[in-house]
């Protein structure tokens, strides 16, 4: 307990000192573990309401009020879980815009690249590349897929952007919504812009899903 | 299809900045919005330290801990939950800061300082609000009379500790017309 602890709060040998910072760090590579995050609350709760290691106070209100935003009647004390969840999303973010950074490929080299993204490896994979590839599959405690279901491309010429598996029309890309189809498909790598240069009625657009399936089914 | 620009990822929060730490949190944490009480909004004011917008905050949950409110978690027993001035009630908040003589005179000075009239009311949330609406809908005076309620609030809070635990009765001294109250002296 003592060492997990030193680990998320810095390498200070007491818990009690409490870097802010280090906590930060910390919780902007590594998922803590729920039992971590716990006691962690646990120490914020007995010092908010005035106790001490040895000695807890009554808690007259409950911590997940507490947390609360002010606009909900709260205090907006961050909530541990959801901050670390929201740090580690950035890299998944990353794992979209950051392509050309040298972390980017040394993963694409480690575990290689499976339709258009980081494949999540075999057996003998980093811990920290199995949380943030299920957070980015949406694994995790936290509604299913609800960065996947965030985030979408905005199309420009199409060259960058695959016509099976980026979301970039509808809500769900459309290997999965036309899973039959896609199945069928010989060029499953194909971007948009190829799709689009295989014969498409001009005029359609991102948002009018509908017209532009039905043309890319009769080329494929 | 666009020629000539470059297809790039959104993050629909925000589409403009893309993805930060700050809106994934707030999706994360959103929760569905609560209406809160009228009064709920008005313990935040960037004059007053947050130890007494914490205290309010408490008060208005009726979470501090008052007589009532520890007999009602078992820390004492029903015999010692009167009030602390002998008066024969229970102390509760609303009796403390509402109801108790010599509270009800406080707020009597405050208002004859602020020269103006009106009836408390009887229950914490509607006397904050009601207050702090008392000189019409101006801001700054609506803040100012917000950071008096709280002033007042929390004065009273500490009396009454000093009263139970310290033995110290601060007296309210009758002021003249256009005096600031005794109380609020020595808490400026």
């Amino acid at each position: 307990m003592e060492k997990s602890f030193s680990f998320f709060l810095g390498s200070s040998d007491s818990p009690k000192i409490r870097s802010d910072l280090v906590t930060c760090l910390r919780f902007s590579v590594f998922k803590a573990p729920s039992g971590i995050i716990s006691s962690i609350e646990s120490l914020f709760r007995n010092f908010f309401w005035g106790g001490s290691e040895v000695l807890s106070k009554i808690n007259w209100i409950d911590w997940h009020i507490i947390c609360l935003s002010k606009e909900n009647g709260g205090l907006g004390v961050r909530q541990l879980q959801e901050f670390n969840l929201s740090l580690l999303e950035k890299w998944c973010w990353r794992l979209l815009v950051d392509r050309g950074g040298l972390w980017y490929r040394v993963l694409a080299a480690r575990y290689g690249e499976e339709a258009g993204r980081l494949a999540v490896g075999g057996r003998s994979v980093s811990c920290w590349w199995i949380e943030v590839s299920n957070i980015r599959d949406g694994i995790c405690e936290v509604g299913e897929g609800w960065f996947a279901g965030m985030v979408s491309r905005k199309l420009g010429d199409g060259l960058s952007t695959s016509f099976w598996f980026d979301r970039w029309v509808d809500d769900v890309p459309l290997c999965r919504r036309y899973s039959r189809l896609f199945i069928l498909t010989k060029n499953k790598m194909a971007t948009v812009a190829s799709m689009f240069s295989l014969g498409w009625e001009e005029g359609v657009e991102r948002g009018s899903g509908g017209g532009g399936c039905r043309r890319g089914r009769r080329s494929c | 299809m666009q020629p000539n620009v470059t297809d790039i990822w959104q993050w629909h929060p925000d589409l403009a900045k893309g993805y930060s730490v700050r809106s994934g949190y707030e999706i994360l944490t959103t929760q569905d919005h609560q209406v809160l009480d009228a009064a709920q909004n008005l313990i935040w004011h960037p004059k007053v330290p947050l130890k007494v917008s914490i205290m309010a905050w408490r008060l208005l949950q009726d979470r501090l801990p008052t007589k009532v409110n520890l007999h009602r978690r078992g820390i004492i027993p029903n015999t010692d939950i009167s009030c602390v001035t002998g008066c024969g009630h229970d102390e509760s908040a609303d009796h403390l800061l509402l109801h108790y003589d010599v509270f009800v005179a406080l707020w009597h000075q405050v208002r004859l300082w602020l020269v103006f009239s009106g009836v408390d009311y009887q229950s914490i949330g509607p006397h904050f609000v009601h207050f702090t609406n008392y000189l019409g809908g101006l801001k700054l005076r609506r803040s100012f009379l917000q950071l008096i309620w709280l002033l007042c609030v929390w004065l009273i809070w500490k009396e009454r500790n000093n009263r139970i635990f310290n033995n110290i009765i601060t007296p309210l001294r009758p002021s003249g017309k256009g005096k600031v109250p005794f109380l609020l002296v020595v808490a400026c």
